[in-house]
């Protein structure tokens, strides 16, 4: 059992070197860490399902161990960020202000025809409008044009717009929310109000109510095309 | 921060545990083992009675330790102990030595085997 707690060890802290060697292209939505923990928690959950020789513990414990790694590697990641640099990365910049960063390419193994897939992806044809591309650490690339390629802002043209605020679902299929209702501070009898308004005597009668920052109510009866 | 200082000491606990069982394995292989040993040089003075007795003790000491070993070692490692115990246990019933000290000498290295896989080394952990 001992011999299963190191080599566990040594073997998650190999993949996660393995992860960070192969480039961010590879590491996508995940920090490496919980990448590695991913591929190996199926695996290792399966070989006591099926193998009836080996005690459960020969899976169980692995699991432990890794879950406890990831937890204190995260934590880590999350207090020092020198120690996040060196188990996930940091972007890397492979244009800046129109000019390719070839270095940067190179370093991560990014291709010329990758990137221009990356910017077309981003309706983007002609790199030279854009004024940084970042290769973040998920693998995913983020591209900023020039403001002058971009449309104009409402604050650029100096106008005035009404912000609609996130509309919360308030009734959703006949059921009051009520952490909703209580998040947005109405109560039952505003909620009767709003009902009688629309001429519905009970919550069953609405697929949907929904409710923004500015008070707006939106409302969609059941039967009735929302 | 909390999560950091829970996780290390449930890695903490678990490698004492691990430590701890491996102590345990190589103190009841270790009794057993010296208890077979015994009984293979009472039989080489043809004394029967006893070496029926010390493996009997060895038998007993093993399945007091069948769930412990059936929890945290391979199963077929431990069948394999068990199934030579009644085999050697039905040679010293009939008295056959070349037999008996075949068989014994099977049950010691499997008994002796089963720390062998469990105990640090670099053999092991490589």
């Amino acid at each position: 059992m001992a011999i299963c707690f190191f080599r566990t060890i040594i073997l998650y802290l190999l993949l996660i070197v393995a992860v960070r060697l192969m480039g961010k292209k590879q590491v996508g939505e995940l920090e490496p860490t919980e990448l590695v923990l991913a591929m190996l928690l199926s695996d290792l959950a399966s070989v006591p399902m099926q193998d009836f020789g080996l005690p459960l513990l020969f899976g169980v414990l692995p699991i432990l161990i890794l879950v406890c790694l990831t937890m204190i590697l995260s934590m880590m990641t999350m207090k020092s960020v020198r120690f996040r640099e060196l188990v996930c990365g940091r972007p890397s910049l492979v244009i800046d202000h129109g000019q390719l960063l070839q270095g940067e390419l190179e370093r991560n193994r990014l291709t010329v025809d990758e990137l221009m897939e990356e910017l077309r992806l981003k309706g983007i044809t002609d790199f030279s409008t854009v004024k940084y591309a970042i290769l973040e650490n998920s693998g995913e690339m983020s591209i900023i044009p020039y403001d002058r390629e971009t449309a104009a802002t409402p604050r650029q043209m100096n106008m005035t717009v009404k912000e609609d605020g996130l509309p919360v679902i308030l009734i959703n299929d006949g059921r009051v929310m009520t952490h909703n209702l209580k998040h947005m501070q109405r109560d039952d009898r505003w909620l009767k109000e709003q009902l009688s308004q629309q001429g519905l005597s009970s919550v069953k009668e609405v697929f949907l109510m929904t409710l923004d920052e500015t008070g707006q109510v939106n409302l969609v009866k059941k039967g009735e095309k929302g | 921060m909390k999560r950091i200082w829970i996780s290390l000491g449930i890695l903490v606990l678990v490698l004492a545990g691990t430590l701890v069982h491996i102590s345990g394995v190589r103190s009841v292989t270790g009794s057993i083992t010296d208890r077979l040993d015994r009984a293979e040089a009472v039989v080489e003075q043809g004394d029967w009675e006893q070496a029926r007795q010390l493996t009997q003790e060895a038998k007993e000491e093993w399945e007091s330790v069948d769930t412990w070993f059936a929890i945290m070692l391979r199963v077929g490692d431990t069948d394999e102990v068990t199934t030579g115990f009644q085999e050697v246990m039905g040679f010293l019933q009939y008295e056959e030595t070349a037999e008996y000290d075949s068989a014994n000498g099977t049950l010691l290295e499997k008994v002796k085997h089963l720390y062998e896989t469990e105990r640090l080394s670099w053999t092991n952990l490589l």
